[in-house]
């Protein structure tokens, strides 16, 4: 992955001063706007925007589309219905992860939004594993003609009502809502999210990207609605152990390690890293560890020890506001990857003890909110 | 790896096996336990269970294991692990 950026998003553009800008997948994109502490609390507590308008986003469409997009990820796509979207990974042919892809069935084709790695990479995979289908399938690359706005956190739902009405409430999780508007741009709704929290990605054109975002703070000022930059969202995946792709997922040798071996359908066709996969075993696995640091956070690559032999490697890290506490996944030895056990972390500057921990890390707000009965403004 | 920590995890291995093997069972679910990872979600993404699935969770791990889960006890039913957790904790305190 490349810290140089080739694009820059929609939304970064409004902002040149006074905030943290980063690459990701080639992007010019926000890792914060001011305090991350601030931004993950509203993304905990409140409502958060974040631009997520660096991914790739790639249309298959054709008589060779579910073929393809079939042969590019994990998952089996053949049952997905229309509207909905299944959360998967893209392999290389190694069974190491390409990147992390939203597979969308969108009746006229199938959306890949892919993260993790650069666009070009994610089209080159595609180009290569379409010679392999039988019969033609268009790719669309969509990458820097549409944009992403993810709103996230426990009352991201109420403001979402304001614009798409009720029916929001009833959707569920990787539903897709299309037909909507913001201000009169076309909008397609996601019901998804990184955060564990109630989360959308609003989907709209490129160049309607700014209108919308500016709408949604303006609108969402009396929820004391934010923008949230990528360190904010990385820590709240962390702390619900979604997959990190540029961290424990560069790491992770097989996919498998990285706690999929759900997503493997042993009867599914031939498709990309399947060779690496189908045998079912990882010599690794990740593992969530508490870790008696303070405020200290070892870091990745540290070595994870039991009685002084090295039994793993730390693979994310990070400070976690909710908790209180230094929290890590690492990557361990098959045999030492277990829940409720006592090791070392070795870091750096100094050797920490560590519990192993089942996953996720917190319990989120969103899990005792109901909309029939609580607001934002009940708990203000 | 001495023999302190092999107890520990040969011990927790057989309360992930019996947790896997009951929701396959119970939930009749078209999946092969071991291919059941420890921290994979019971809902939303991982297995998609639902609502009702949660009910016969927390049937068979008192069925199983003797122990109550309460219906409200959103930390335990989140995974394997999580359910395993309680199940351990539980064998402590009786």
């Amino acid at each position: 992955m490349t810290d140089t950026a080739t694009w820059s998003s929609p939304v970064a553009e409004l902002y040149q001063n006074d905030v943290t800008k980063t690459v990701r997948n080639g992007c010019d994109t926000i890792s914060r706007f001011g305090s991350v502490e601030e931004e993950h609390g509203r993304l905990r507590n409140g409502i958060g925007l974040t631009d997520f308008s660096y991914f790739g986003k790639f249309l298959l469409t054709g008589p060779a589309a579910l073929e393809l997009a079939n042969r590019v990820n994990l998952v089996d796509v053949t049952r997905l219905p229309i509207q909905k979207i299944v959360p998967s990974f893209m392999l290389n042919s190694d069974g190491s992860v390409l990147c992390e892809v939203y597979v969308v069935n969108q009746g006229d084709g199938y959306l890949l939004l892919t993260e993790g790695c650069e666009p070009e990479a994610v089209l080159a995979c595609l180009e290569e594993e379409r010679e392999e289908v039988d019969g033609p399938a268009e790719i669309t690359d969509l990458t820097r003609t549409v944009a992403l706005i993810g709103m996230d956190g426990p009352f991201s739902w109420e403001l979402a009502k304001e614009f798409f009405g009720m029916r929001i409430l009833g959707v569920r999780y990787l539903d897709v809502v299309a037909g909507q508007t913001v201000d009169d741009v076309p909008v397609t709704v996601y019901r998804a999210g990184k955060t564990g929290e109630f989360g959308y990605w609003l989907r709209v054109d490129a160049e309607s990207a700014r209108r919308v975002w500016e709408r949604l703070l303006a609108d969402g000022r009396e929820y004391d609605v934010v923008p949230c930059g990528l360190e904010a969202v990385d820590l709240c995946k962390l702390e619900n152990r979604f997959v990190n792709v540029e961290r424990e997922g560069s790491m992770a040798g097989n996919v498998l390690e990285l706690n999929t071996r759900i997503l493997v359908d042993p009867e599914k066709d031939d498709y990309r890293g399947q060779n690496a996969v189908a045998g079912g075993a990882a010599e690794r696995r990740l593992v969530g560890l508490h870790v008696d640091s303070g405020s200290e956070v070892p870091e990745v690559g540290a070595a994870v020890e039991y009685r002084g032999e090295t039994i793993g490697t730390v693979a994310n890290s990070g400070f976690s506001f909710t908790l209180g506490r230094t929290v890590a996944v690492a990557l361990l030895d098959a045999d030492y990857a277990y829940v409720g056990l006592d090791y070392d972390v070795r870091a750096a500057h100094a050797t920490y003890a560590a519990q192993t921990v089942s996953a996720p890390f917190v319990l989120n707000r969103s899990l005792s909110i109901r909309p029939q009965e609580h607001s934002y403004f009940d708990a203000k | 790896m001495d023999n302190e920590l092999r107890a520990k995890i040969d011990a927790r291995r057989e309360v992930l096996g019996a947790i896997k093997d009951e929701l396959v069972d119970r939930l009749d679910l078209d999946v092969n336990p071991d291919r059941i990872d420890d921290d994979v979600f019971l809902f939303g993404g991982g297995l998609g269970l639902d609502s009702i699935d949660a009910m016969e969770i927390i049937i068979g791990m008192q069925t199983r294991f003797g122990v109550v889960i309460p219906e409200d006890s959103m930390a335990t039913l989140r995974t394997v692990n999580t359910l395993a957790d309680f199940v351990q904790v539980q064998a402590v305190a009786a």
